[in-house]
């Protein structure tokens, strides 16, 4: 109960913060829109004011089916490294790409990912860590003509 | 109109077409067969490969997947008490006892053959239907579309899950994530904040991929990676032709339930599965034995099921209005083939309509041939284990979203969705609600303005016709029936 509250809370804050900061920051309006409701913030505006409504009625009519929630589903303090870890490997992906293109970081990714959840086979891990990027690079590249950043694989292309 | 249907089947009859439907089929069933993957996740995933396919094949493999994915979810929820989809929970009710007792091969059968049928009605429906449909809705002007699109929104109702309130929340911040972008009217900044990659808004592919794929990634790698499920052997002796005619009935009755149901935007296939259920154990002889191992039970559900599948595609096609969140995936992939479904489809696209409507019923056969004759394999893949799977689905995230423009900028934006994902996950919003109003919402808004810039601003155009009147109806109904039940059922809002 006290959870929904404060989650209703948060969705009220978001809310404000965007009928009050976004949406007059965040969207131009011309000077000489004819009506109200053709402007570009309004629709943002009515969205933005449906969504701390609900914020408001999560506060105050806090739902029961909220203190069902399960420990399947929940962010306990133990799990956070776990999370922090694989964030943290996914978003380095997205920023060695330009240097490194994606068929290594997505090897080194299953690999790591494998390994962090136990897995050993190795043969099975290499062949599965080497097969599935470049069968992917390879799909992209010669049968939709999309240019995948290959990095040090380059060659395949050439 | 001969003319046309020919050009449908020299559109349609190719080898890649023919082949490409059983290919959807066959992924739809494995993707559907395996614990921890859904449908949505599979048709998201198999999105960036039909890019360079012709629109016609492109869209058939979606629909394959979709159809493979619905029976596919009764294997699990049979041999492991695990459904694969929502929808094939009811099939758990006699499924699972039944391989309990050691008759799993005669309810997966039952399963197959229930589906198989309930399919066809459903794909019969919809190739009588779509077209009076879509006949209709030529009358329709932006007001008139207006209307229907926010009726359409009361789907959100039918998949927010417990939690209305959560579920309303979810869509406004979909509506709110699809404002981004240059405005249609006056092409001024719409939260660029200077970033010049959002000018064309949001790329559909990676906000469906972050949000129906990544989540339930990061989750497994968030806990301790749990146990593998390990199925039960296929026992027992197959469902026989007496067996299908004791169950006739009930399958009759499950797929005209799901074709009525389907029909309906947001009501899709778990409502239909369970009222098809009700329904045969209210009518049965064996009315007892239904939760211990009831075999017209599992055809009951499975025929609800599969009953929606061809019916959600009626308003689809008919309208542009997806049933679920299915076929909110696929209106999202007709329009990267630039095609828009809606009445104005069939009459300018009809050839490439009824070759859909031919890969459709094609599409019934495949599953049962898929289903007699890989079923045993089909079940052993979901002995995978999700240490390996989830770094290789991971894999086609990634490669998936950057192939969608060339863009690193679109994998980035997947990767972010994929945390809102988890994070609406873990605080319980529904992500189906934000994915619809993701979708309808730039149509909503389009028609709004496109009805106020014909009216000069005056909000009376919204009520200009009876369609516009019929559509206002429907919603206050639904909205009223909806609160009336969730208070009947005291079931809270929130």
């Amino acid at each position: 109960m006290k959870e929904s509250r404060l989650l209703g809370a948060a969705v009220v804050a978001i809310g404000t913060l965007a009928l009050f900061v976004l949406i007059p920051v965040g969207i131009v309006s011309p000077s000489d829109v004819p009506a109200l409701a053709l402007a570009p913030e309004f629709w943002p505006l009515v969205i933005a004011s449906i969504f701390t409504l609900m914020g408001i009625l999560m506060t105050i009519a806090p739902g029961s089916t909220d203190r069902k929630t399960t420990e399947e589903l929940r962010l306990v303090p133990t799990r956070l490294p776990r999370l922090s870890g694989f964030l943290a490997i996914l978003f380095a992906f997205y920023f060695v790409v330009p240097y490194l293109g994606m068929i290594l970081p997505a090897m080194a990714m299953i690999i790591g990912l494998c390994w962090f959840t136990g897995e050993r086979r190795w043969p099975l891990l290499i062949l599965v860590a080497v097969g599935i990027p470049l069968i992917l690079a390879m799909f992209f590249l010669f049968v939709a003509n999309i240019p995948i950043p290959l990095g040090i694989f380059e060659f395949i292309y050439s | 109109m001969f003319e046309q249907i020919v050009q449908a089947v020299s559109l349609f009859f190719t080898f890649q077409n023919v082949l490409i439907v059983l290919l959807g089929v066959l992924i739809g069933a494995i993707v559907g067969a395996i614990p921890g993957m859904t449908t949505p996740m599979g048709v998201a995933l198999a999105l960036p490969f039909t890019f360079t396919l012709e629109p016609v094949t492109g869209i058939l493999l979606l629909l394959g997947i979709y159809k493979g994915g619905l029976y596919g979810g009764s294997i699990t929820a049979i041999l492991i008490k695990a459904p694969g989809t929502p929808a094939a929970s009811c099939t758990v009710l006699d499924g699972f006892p039944l391989t309990q007792k050691g008759e799993a091969r005669k309810a997966l059968d039952m399963a197959l053959y229930a589906s198989c049928f309930a399919d066809f009605i459903s794909n019969l429906s919809l190739i009588l239907l779509a077209g009076i449909l879509a006949g209709f809705a030529l009358k329709f002007g932006p007001p008139e579309f207006f209307t229907l699109i926010l009726f359409s929104l009361t789907i959100i109702a039918g998949v927010s899950g417990d939690n209305l309130i959560k579920g309303i929340a979810s869509a406004c911040l979909g509506l709110m994530f699809a404002v981004i972008g240059l405005d249609m009217v006056y092409g001024t900044n719409r939260f660029l904040f200077g970033n010049w990659n959002l000018m064309g808004g949001l790329a559909f592919i990676p906000v469906l991929i972050g949000l129906f794929a990544l989540p339930e990634i990061i989750h497994f790698y968030a806990r301790k990676a749990s146990e593998q499920f390990k199925p039960a052997a296929m026992s027992g002796i197959g469902a026989t032709f007496s067996d299908f005619k004791r169950c006739f009935k009930s399958i009759l009755r499950g797929s005209l339930i799901g074709v009525v149901l389907g029909a309906i935007p947001g009501i899709g296939g778990a409502p239909s599965a369970f009222l098809s259920y009700s329904e045969a154990r209210r009518t049965s002889k064996n009315q007892d034995n239904f939760g211990k191992g009831e075999l017209e039970g599992v055809a009951a559900a499975e025929a609800g099921n599969n009953g929606v599948a061809g019916a959600t595609m009626i308003p689809l096609l008919a309208l542009g209005v997806p049933g679920d969140v299915i076929t909110a995936v696929i209106l999202g992939a007709f329009m990267i083939h630039g095609l828009r479904p809606g009445p104005l489809l069939f009459v300018e696209n009809l050839p490439l309509i009824y070759a859909l409507f031919i890969g459709i019923m094609l599409s019934s056969a495949y599953l049962f041939i898929v289903g007699k004759f890989t079923i045993r394999t089909i079940s052993r893949i979901s002995e995978v284990p999700n240490t390996i799977l989830y770094p290789i689905v991971l894999v086609f995230c990634l490669f998936g979203s950057f192939a969608i423009n060339n863009n690193l900028f679109d994998v980035l934006v997947m990767l972010l969705m994929g945390c809102v994902g988890y994070t609406m996950l873990l605080l319980k919003f529904p992500a189906p609600p934000f994915l619809i109003a993701f979708i309808l919402g730039p149509l909503l808004e389009d028609n709004f303005r496109q009805s106020l810039i014909l009216s000069d601003g005056s909000l009376a155009i919204l009520l200009r016709s009876p369609i516009c009147w019929f559509f206002w109806g429907l919603t206050i109904l639904s909205v009223v029936f909806l609160v009336k039940s969730r208070f009947k059922q005291k079931i809270p809002l929130g």
